[in-house]
């Protein structure tokens, strides 16, 4: 502590004193004394002593008033004072980190410093006046030498010790049943990654029973759950119903959402065939209740397997990209707005046809946003140019190859942001011979 | 400080962001932003023409604030001016049909005024 730091007084030189040194009567004057008296039994330290003995003892010490934020004590820093808080809020934290968490209060009347006092070494913990606080300062020889030797302050010093350790012993179950809750709660996000995971079809390969279509996805959450999503699944036995959708931000509240409107899509596209009416009807329904602004961005289609048309539509998703013979193109898309936030929008649809050979690979920008280390993003040009090296594999090896190589640009195994990817193709007309003379 | 605002008048608030509208940049401007749309009653013209990174926590920032402005009778307006990662997410998004987006300064102000 340092001069400005703080306003310095001696007890028996008080403001009191000041008041009883002016030419007032003797009974006035004894009852001031008094009060300076009564306020020496209200410190706990020297509840029920023989108050005038402790004054006396006391007369010359300092009265401090320090500002907020004073450090009384400091771990490891040699200490041979006992301050007795008069006036003000100071608390002892226990670790490093002074955060009122936690903090153990000091009330005024109870002292710190004594615990160096009585063994000679340095505090263990930092003390730290929370607002401007006011202190009698008791040096330790003095503490010794004149107040110990007094039985009731031992005796009181001994209860306030005991109060100080409970209050720490409390202080200390309360964090170990934090650290508790805090391991179920992770445990209970395991179990909804582990359920999040169990709503998309991540099994390999997707459709075994199937030699018309080649498809399969990849998702890797930013956090423990995220809220991208893809899904496909044939609605009859010739048309396949695919999707992959972003929701705005991360988490729990992400991953809520985005398991709505998983089931959502999942109903609807079992009671249309056109992809524009099945996204106004999941913006309509995703629009009931959300007051946080949450939305979520789809690309979806129907593929039907026999003649390769594809009709699809699309939520102000990224454009997914079509690689044919003659190279890997943005599929076109009609334009839509992102989903969940204004109830009543259109959408469009548009078709193609994938010819055999044909790969459509989907993705969420958490793919193309993802960076490296000098900020730069791996962007769609590098996703169409990955996607058309790697063609000629199956669509697992296309999704992992691309995977590996956005991991090799980024330079780390996990992404900021979710990253998922869905990958369909029609087969070759040999390749499904293939498999059909293979199966038979 | 990647936010500031101008009221022009009592009829319309400029407000404008800079730098990176990704989960960091959002979660900046996000209080002061809601305060400056919340505490309004009337037109307000949002700036992103020096954005350099709009990302989907940024456009439900976006989105939020221009519900909120609507339901207490106001508008929200969008002025990009000749920025492509913007532009381009916010067409790619469909935003530019909810809110409307202008390039130029004259024409975004004539619209939040009309």
């Amino acid at each position: 502590l340092t001069p400005l730091d703080l306003q310095r007084n001696r007890y028996a030189r008080g403001p009191d004193r000041r008041v009883a040194s002016r030419a007032v009567s003797t009974e006035r004057r004894r009852s001031t004394h008094d009060r300076r008296n009564n306020a020496l039994e209200w410190l706990s330290l020297f509840r029920g002593t023989d108050l005038q003995a402790v004054a006396s003892a006391i007369g010359h010490c300092e009265v401090i008033v320090v500002p907020a934020g004073t450090a009384l004590l400091r771990p490891g820093e040699a200490n041979d004072t006992v301050y007795v808080l008069m006036a003000g809020r100071v608390a002892a934290y226990l670790d490093d980190r002074a955060d009122d968490e936690n903090a153990i209060v000091i009330h005024p009347g109870e002292c710190v410093g004594e615990l160096s006092a009585i063994d000679g070494k340095p505090p263990s913990a930092l003390v730290l006046a929370q607002t401007d606080a006011r202190l009698l300062v008791l040096p330790r020889e003095l503490f010794w030498s004149r107040l110990m030797a007094m039985p009731a302050v031992g005796r009181n010093l001994l209860v306030s010790l005991a109060e100080r350790m409970r209050r720490s012993n409390e202080s200390m179950l309360e964090a170990q049943r934090k650290r508790l809750e805090l391991k179920y709660l992770q445990q209970e996000l395991d179990v909804a990654r582990q359920l999040q995971a169990g709503m998309l079809p991540l099994r390999r390969p997707l459709f075994p029973e199937r030699t018309d279509v080649e498809i399969a996805g990849v998702m890797q959450p930013a956090s423990s759950i995220g809220g991208d999503l893809f899904d496909a699944f044939f609605v009859d036995d010739g048309r396949l119903f695919f999707c992959v959708g972003d929701v705005s931000g991360h988490g729990v509240p992400a991953a809520l959402f985005m398991a709505r409107a998983i089931g959502l899509m999942h109903i609807a596209a079992m009671s249309t065939d056109r992809p524009e009416r099945l996204l106004e009807r999941i913006n309509d329904e995703l629009c009931v209740g959300n007051d946080g602004s949450m939305f979520i961005t789809v690309f979806c289609g129907f593929f039907e397997v026999e003649s390769g048309r594809l009709v699809y539509s699309n939520a102000g998703h990224c454009p997914p990209a079509f690689v044919r013979r003659t190279g890997a193109t943005r599929l076109p898309l009609p334009k839509g707005t992102l989903a969940g936030v204004v109830s009543g929008m259109r959408y469009e649809a548009r078709e193609t046809v994938l010819a055999p050979g044909d790969l459509l690979v989907c993705y969420t920008d958490g793919v193309i946003e993802a960076k490296n280390a000098t900020a730069e993003e791996f962007t769609d040009v590098r996703l169409l140019d990955a996607v058309t090296r790697t063609a000629g594999e199956c669509v697992e090896a296309v999704l992992d190859a691309l995977k590996s190589e956005v991991m090799r640009f980024s330079g780390r195994e996990t992404f900021e942001d979710d990253f998922t990817l869905l990958a369909l193709r029609r087969p070759l007309a040999s390749r499904m011979t293939d498999l059909r003379s293979a199966k038979t | 400080m990647p936010i500031s605002h101008q009221d022009v008048g009592d009829s319309l608030r400029r407000i404008t962001l800079t730098g990176r509208l990704d989960g960091v940049g959002t979660a900046e401007i996000a209080p002061q932003f809601t305060a400056l749309t919340s505490q309004w009653r009337a037109r307000v013209l949002v700036d992103l023409t020096t954005i350099n990174f709009l990302a989907s926590i940024g456009i439900r920032a976006l989105i939020s604030n221009a519900k909120l402005l609507r339901q207490n009778g106001g508008r929200m307006v969008l002025l990009v001016g000749h920025n492509p990662p913007v532009t381009k997410v916010l067409e790619a998004t469909g935003i530019d049909s909810l809110i409307p987006t202008f390039a130029e300064a004259a024409d975004a102000e004539k619209a939040a005024l009309a």
